[in-house]
């Protein structure tokens, strides 16, 4: 034990200087040169800041009520495939991609080829699925800046945020330098997801 | 299914419904063969029978997604973006937009992002 030890000795042993200043290099490297890695090789090494917090490395964390995990730590699975946001929005099967979480995942990154806009999101999925609610709720309660529309069982919700919550990509985007969004359309069965994205 | 996304894409313009969705256009085939067309919007999936957007539109079951003209699944093996060569002698052919990919989006700058997104719009109605 190390009071026993400290006791024995009279007084700790030092950390050698030289050890302390190779440890903090050594730390200060990888916070250099983790981002990097992770892009240039598609590692998934964590950042310092992310071990220091000791969170879970898989987009899931878990549902004090259930204990069941959350997909993108937000989401609770309610039957097979069919998951349903904080919010009140559900993501299910559905869309040429096999589910609409894999057709929200598409504007997550530009699409340049594609004619016309492609609205491309800032942030990650956890991020969008919270910019999501938040505009499922206050287009509910159509407040300013918020538009519904209804077509034949859809409803399309227009909503302004007061930042950007991402970009105009495809080719029109393109053309036009990127220039950003600040408007999510949300596009739903009931409360059943059909597609989102900045505009 | 892997079905690589056509070159050019061929649409009818943008969706009227959400704006930003192109309303592509599809082929069904049924066991016989022979091939139907219709126009799907990739974002709301809005459906027309007829090349035209100012026509009237439908929208699929969101949950049991059917072809408006043969009820199969929507997404079903049988069905694909349509290819530039299925569309002759029909009515989309001369109707439809074939939007051939700007040579600048070749520029050297961009081809690792096409590299990146090749499936998009690929029918894989697997369950994720
Ligand atoms: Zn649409
Ligand atoms: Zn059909």
């Amino acid at each position: 034990m190390i009071g026993k030890r400290t006791l024995a000795t009279g007084s700790p042993r030092p950390f050698p200087t030289k050890w302390t200043v190779g440890l903090i290099a050594l730390l200060i490297g990888y916070a250099l040169l983790q981002p990097q890695l992770n892009k240039r090789f598609g590692w998934q090494l964590p950042s310092l800041s992310s071990l220091q917090q000791h969170e879970p490395a898989i987009p899931h964390s878990s549902n004090a009520a259930t204990d069941e995990p959350l997909r993108y730590g937000l989401l609770r699975e309610t039957a097979s495939d069919d998951f349903i946001s904080p919010g009140g929005l559900r993501y299910t099967r559905g869309s040429a991609e096999g589910h609409r979480l894999k057709h929200l995942e598409r504007h997550l990154q530009d699409d340049p080829d594609r004619p016309g806009k492609h609205g491309v999101f800032n942030g990650d999925m956890p991020q969008v699925l919270r910019w999501l609610d938040e505009a499922y709720t206050l287009a509910k309660r159509g407040g300013n800046g918020t538009k519904k529309n209804e077509e034949d069982g859809r409803t399309v919700y227009e909503v302004g945020f007061p930042e950007p919550v991402g970009y105009i990509g495809g080719r029109e985007g393109r053309r036009d330098n990127h220039p950003d969004a600040r408007h999510i359309r949300l596009v739903v069965d009931g409360n059943k997801v059909i597609t989102a994205f900045p505009f | 299914m892997n079905e690589m996304p056509p070159s050019p894409w061929i649409h009818i313009g943008e969706c009227p419904v959400c704006v930003n969705g192109l309303c592509r256009v599809r082929t069904c085939t049924v066991e016989a063969g022979s091939a139907h067309f219709y126009a799907m919007c990739d974002e709301c999936e809005a459906l027309w029978l007829t090349p035209n957007t100012d026509t009237p539109f439908s929208f699929p079951d969101s949950c049991d997604p059917k072809c408006p003209i043969c009820q199969q699944d929507l997404y079903g093996q049988q069905a694909h973006w349509s290819l530039a060569d299925e569309l002759r002698g029909s009515e989309w052919m001369s109707n439809a937009i074939f939007d051939v990919p700007n040579l600048d989006s070749l520029a050297p700058d961009s081809l690792a992002t096409l590299d990146d997104d090749t499936n998009y719009g690929q029918d894989d109605s697997s369950p994720q």
